[in-house]
Order: structure tokens, then C-alpha cells, then sequence
């Protein structure tokens, strides 16, 4: 079979997925090798990067710097914690949405999109308002007697994970609500009927069935989080900070190019192999439940 | 009908049988004035029927008539507006599904896609508390009733719809349920293999006496396996008889018309002859002498003819019905011709013969004739 073939491409109809394609080489495939070109340049002081040449310095310089790996492993651990939180979450709303009646349904289904046409900083300054040490909860509990002193929830890692989750939930709760709905209430039905409680039959038929939706739901969550600029930027602390931010500070504040763009390609590498493990282990599943 | 044949005393000694069966003490599943309403829609009304031991049941009715509701509130997957399940004489109607011990096989069979065969048949044996390798033992068991062997460890989505469907009735009838529904259970099989899997089922249900009720809307299917039939008809039931009565004594127009295929005289009595037979004019002004519980004369109703009771004649026959007519089309049907004679009088019928001996063709004058016995005068509205 030629590739053309396994691929499912029949000549008179690629050409419809030429526009989408082109944009993609040109706006994101491109950038990216020259952003890799520019991660094996050298840096000198007082310029971005010099061209032409070839050193694995910005490599180097944050792979040996303790520093730097733990802004790796915080954007990594914070990440993961947005997922779950999210996932927890957005499973019982989904599963709900996907049980109740229709007009109710489609409250929830709107109330779910409506953040995503909201501006993220508006999304976000709005957390800022409501959280923050003088945010309008605090002065309210202060006011009110039942603190003394403000929570700390913003400016944290807790304010990263509730705008990760903010962001993010509708997502998640979009694509298990999909899965959800493909599942043929009959075999609830089945369960409960043969002998299995109500909170049995979740267990064993309607939860083993959401693995799918499950997995690519925190997928998306997690690659979102990964790469995230604006939500430690504004809701997180000034001492753990995610890779994206240190990106930016190495381009535009140390302005050196090399270290930036490698820890660009890295972050990039990282995401990558994180999705390849999960295909892998879905790959895994599925074979072993041949769904 | 003059030969004393020995099926004869075969029917006679079944029908002596049959009530003893049916008069067993306590029934196994009584349903007593049930009902389900939608807000304003009734879409289930006041059903009583029961289910003695071993019997085996069907609710046949068009689509929409309430069947399968009815059997969802007696395994509990649906609320009960009114009324009372008892199975064993015991009082489900408040109780979950799970508490029930019923065992129904879903139109869609419902299996479990991420469990294998031997699983899925172990489930509600596990759910009952069954060690790992009991409840395996027992789903082989049921397994090999079902003419499944060596599947076990094959997914759902590896079988073909027939093997799904002996799966499906392995997993019901593996918890030994004490009562069996089946939901359509042989609909989305095609038609040669549903029925051999109607012969396959009847010989399970008959070996383990296990009872059960049967919904389904192909009446051919019911006729076949059921002891009784339960015509419903619009939320409520039309008429509970074993299946030959069903389709000889049709109790309404409406069942008459949806068991097998029936011709239909409409008019009014015109005269009631010795013996409960009577006479009708129709509409059109013709004259049917039929049988049937009609009242008084005047009493509008329908004279109801099998296709196959109608034979064609080449003229008028003595003590038979005979409508003269024309031949307007014929067709083969592999065991019988098919032909459609346009009467006289108006209407046209539709007339099965087992052989093309007269061989009338297109445009031919015939008559439709048919025995007085083979008319039945049933009330008719409209």
C-alpha cells in the first residue's frame, strides 16, 4: 500500500486541506526551526545572539543550573495539579450535563462556553479582584470578623491552579460531556439490572467506559498548562515561576536569544513526549479492552 | 375436516394442559392496573395481565402502543405512574432494579464493550456476591447452554449480532432470573437467523421452565414462541389468548388487522341466523354471512376474511360466500400467489392461494369465495 493510500489521501482532494496546511508551515513549522537554529547559536553580551555560528552554550547553560530545572519541574508539578483539579471538577458537571433534561442542558452547556468568550485577562484580573489579599473577599472577611488576616490564595500556587482551571475547564468539561453522550444509557440499564447498585454500576461500566475521554481531556488540560505565560504571570509568585515566563525574560530582559530559544525547544520536546506517553498508554488500553 | 386425524387428540390433550399450567397457584409475575404517564400522555393504561411458571409471554403491538414501557416498569428501569408489579408474589414496584431479580435482554443487547465475553456473562453473578471463579464457572455453564463455546475470551465488538445476542441471553439467563424480559431481543437480527435463534430461545426457555415475557412488535415472532399472547393497542391491552386463538378470534378489528393480514367488510347486521351466525350488509351493499358476538341488528360493524380462506371460484359457489370480481394484479410469493380482485361491489381483496391451478390472470372475472365459519363479525366503530 503507498503512503498515499494509508493515509486515506485521494489526489483530487488534498488540495482542500492546502490553505490550512500552508499556514500551518509558515506561521508555526518555520518558526520553530529557526527557533531551534537560534537555541545552537552563541550569545555574547550586548547582543541577542550572533549568527552564523554554532554552540550548544544555551543548552548547557540551564541544563547544569538548578535554577533553572526547577522552574521545569514547578511548570511540570503545577501542571499535573491543574489537571486533576480540573478533571475532578469537570467530570461531575459533564456527567450531570449529560443527565439532565434538555432545557437544563443547554443552560449548562452555556455557562460552560461563556468564559471562553471572555478575554483571558479580563478572566483573570477578575480572579485578581475577587482574591487578592485586598480583593473584595478578603475585606469582606476581614470586615465581617471571621479572619484576621487575609487568605493567601493568589500570588501563589494555588492562584496558578485556579486560573489553569478556570481556563481550561470548559474543555474539559466539552470533551467528557461528548463521551459521556456517546455511551448507550442501555448498558447502565443492563448493570443495574443484573444486580449493581447505583454507585456500582458508575464504577464498573459508566468510569471504565469515560478512560478515553478521561485521558484526552487531561491531555489538553495539561498541554495548555504547560506552555502557560499569562495565568503565573498575573495570579502566581514572583519566586516559582513557569518555563514560558522565563522564556520571556531571558528574550526580552537578560536579552540572550540562545538560552531563551533553548528553553523554548525544550518545553516544546517535553510537551511532546508527555503526549506521545499518553497516546502510548491509551494505545496499550485499547488493545487491552479492544473498544 | 370429516378425517378423525391423530393431530386431533394431539391439540385436544395440549388445550387440557395449557390451563393446568396457567392455573398454578401463585403466578410468577403479576402486574395489576399499571400505568405510566407522561404529564398529559398516558402512554401505558390501567395493564393487568400474570405470568404463571414457566410460561412464556409476549406483549405484541404496534410501535408506540406501551409494550416496552410495560416491561420497563416491571424490571424497574422505568417509575410506575400506578398500579403493582409482584414478582413471586412479592411487591417490587418501590424497589430498585438491582433488588428485583429480573433478568432482561436489551434490543441492543447492551453488552459490556470493555469487558470480554466471559465477563460480561459473570457480571451479575459477581454483582450477586459470587467468588472470581464460581461466578466464571457458572457463566461457562450458561455459556455453553448457549451454544457459545470457546468465545470467552473474545470483545463484544468481535462477534457477529447473532453470537451478541446468545451472549446477551447467556448473561440473563446465567443469575437464574426469576423472571426473563426480552426487549425486542430478536429485532436487529436478520430474518434467517432470527429465526433460527426463535426455535434456539423457545428450547432454552422450555428446558430451564424459566418465565418470560416477551416484547415485541413482529407478530409472526410472538405466534411462534409464545404459550400466550398479550395484544396491546394503544396503551392498553386488547386481548390475552393463546396465539391460535389470537389469530382465529380476533376479539377487536384492531388485533384482527395486526396479526397477519385480514380483509374487512364494513357495514351493519342485517339479519342474526341460527347458531350465532348473522348476516351483514356492507356499505357498498353486498351480503356476508359470518359468525361472531354481534348484539342486535343494526349494530355496525366489519366482517373480517383471512387471505388464505378465500379461494377463487369461476362462478358462484353454493353455501359459500361469493363476490363476483376481476383479477386487478397477482404475484408469486415462494410458497403461495398473491392476487388482488377488485369486487363489484367496490372494494378489492386480497386473496392467498397455494397453487395457480384455476391460473385466472390479469382482467379475468372471478369470485372471491369463502366459508360462513371463516367470517368472523367483530363491533366496529365508524
Amino acid at each position: 500500500m503507498s503512503l498515499r493510500e494509508r493515509l486515506g489521501l485521494r489526489s483530487d482532494r488534498v488540495w482542500l486541506a492546502l490553505p490550512a496546511v500552508a499556514l500551518t508551515v509558515i506561521f508555526f513549522v518555520v518558526p520553530i526551526i529557526l527557533m531551534g537554529r537560534i537555541s545552537l547559536t552563541e550569545h555574547v553580551s550586548g547582543g541577542a545572539y550572533v549568527k552564523g555560528t554554532w554552540s550548544w552554550e544555551g543548552y548547557r547553560s540551564f541544563l547544569t543550573n538548578s535554577l533553572y530545572l526547577k522552574t521545569f519541574f514547578y511548570t511540570l508539578w503545577v501542571s499535573l495539579l491543574a489537571s486533576a483539579v480540573c478533571l475532578a471538577l469537570s467530570y461531575p458537571l459533564a456527567y450531570w450535563m449529560n443527565r439532565a433534561r434538555p432545557r437544563l442542558r443547554v443552560v449548562l452547556i452555556f455557562a460552560v462556553i461563556v468564559p471562553l468568550w471572555t478575554n483571558l485577562l479580563v478572566l483573570l484580573y477578575g480572579w485578581l479582584i475577587m482574591l487578592s489579599p485586598r480583593g473584595v473577599i478578603n475585606l469582606w472577611l476581614m470586615d465581617s470578623g471571621l479572619r484576621d488576616t487575609p487568605m493567601r490564595v493568589v500570588y501563589n500556587t494555588s492562584g496558578v491552579v485556579i486560573g489553569l482551571v478556570q481556563i481550561t475547564m470548559p474543555y474539559a468539561v466539552l470533551i467528557l460531556a461528548a463521551v459521556l453522550a456517546g455511551q448507550d444509557p442501555a448498558l447502565v440499564e443492563a448493570s443495574r439490572n443484573l444486580g449493581a447498585t447505583r454507585s456500582k454500576s458508575f464504577l464498573r461500566v459508566t468510569l471504565p467506559l469515560s478512560m478515553p475521554g478521561i485521558a484526552s481531556a487531561a491531555t489538553v488540560v495539561f498541554v495548555w498548562a504547560m506552555g502557560e505565560y499569562a495565568t503565573p504571570q498575573l495570579l502566581g509568585s514572583t519566586r516559582n515561576r513557569f518555563v514560558s515566563q522565563e522564556v520571556s525574560e531571558q528574550m526580552l530582559s537578560a536579552f540572550n536569544w540562545s538560552r531563551g530559544a533553548a528553553l523554548a525547544i525544550t518545553l516544546f520536546c517535553l510537551i511532546i513526549v508527555v503526549l506521545m506517553l499518553v497516546q502510548a498508554g491509551l494505545r496499550v488500553a485499547a488493545r487491552r479492552t479492544q473498544m | 375436516m370429516t378425517e378423525p386425524s391423530s393431530t386431533g387428540v394431539v391439540e385436544a390433550a395440549a388445550e387440557e394442559a395449557a390451563p393446568a399450567s396457567a392455573g398454578a397457584a401463585v403466578p410468577d409475575l403479576e402486574v395489576r392496573d399499571l400505568v405510566k404517564r407522561y404529564g398529559a400522555n398516558t402512554v401505558v393504561d390501567r395493564v393487568s395481565f400474570s405470568l404463571a411458571t414457566g410460561e412464556f409471554v409476549s406483549i405484541l403491538g404496534p410501535s408506540g402502543c406501551g409494550k416496552t414501557t410495560t416491561l420497563r416498569m416491571i424490571a424497574g428501569l422505568e417509575q410506575v405512574t400506578g398500579g403493582t408489579v409482584f414478582i413471586k408474589s412479592r411487591d417490587v414496584t418501590r424497589l430498585p432494579p438491582e433488588k428485583r431479580n429480573t433478568a432482561m435482554v436489551f434490543q441492543s443487547y447492551a453488552l459490556f464493550p470493555h469487558m470480554n465475553v466471559l465477563d460480561n456473562v459473570a457480571f451479575g453473578l459477581r454483582m450477586r456476591k459470587l467468588g472470581r471463579a464460581e461466578a466464571r464457572e457458572r457463566a461457562r455453564e450458561a455459556l455453553a447452554r448457549a451454544h457459545l463455546e470457546g468465545f470467552d475470551e473474545r470483545k463484544p465488538s468481535q462477534l457477529s449480532g447473532g453470537q451478541r445476542q446468545r451472549v446477551a441471553v447467556a448473561r440473563a439467563l446465567a443469575v437464574r432470573p426469576d423472571v426473563l424480559l426480552l426487549d425486542e431481543a430478536l429485532t436487529n437480527l436478520d430474518r434467517r437467523l432470527r429465526q433460527d435463534l426463535q426455535l434456539e430461545l423457545k428450547r432454552l426457555q422450555q428446558d430451564l421452565g424459566i418465565t418470560s415475557l416477551f416484547v415485541t412488535h413482529d407478530q409472526e415472532e410472538a405466534l411462534t414462541l409464545s404459550d400466550r399472547v398479550i395484544v396491546m393497542e394503544e396503551g392498553r391491552i386488547a386481548q390475552v389468548d393463546e396465539p391460535s386463538t389470537v389469530y382465529d378470534r380476533p376479539s377487536s378489528v384492531f388485533v384482527a388487522g395486526f396479526i397477519g393480514e385480514s380483509n374487512r367488510f364494513v357495514g351493519s347486521v342485517a339479519q342474526l341466523l341460527e347458531d350465532g351466525y348473522c348476516e351483514v350488509r356492507t356499505a357498498q351493499g353486498a351480503t356476508v354471512i359470518g359468525h361472531g358476538a354481534v348484539e342486535a341488528v343494526g349494530q355496525k360493524c366489519a366482517a373480517v376474511v383471512r387471505p388464505r380462506n378465500i379461494t377463487l371460484a369461476l362462478g358462484p359457489v353454493e353455501g359459500l360466500n361469493a363476490l363476483p370480481g376481476e383479477v386487478v394484479v397477482w404475484g408469486y410469493k415462494g410458497d403461495s400467489y398473491e392476487y388482488i380482485v377488485a369486487l363489484d361491489e367496490g372494494q378489492q381483496v386480497k386473496i392467498m392461494v397455494p397453487r395457480r391451478d384455476a391460473s385466472p390472470e390479469k382482467g379475468d372475472r372471478v369470485w372471491a369465495a369463502f366459508a360462513p365459519d371463516d367470517v368472523y363479525i367483530l363491533a366496529h366503530e365508524d
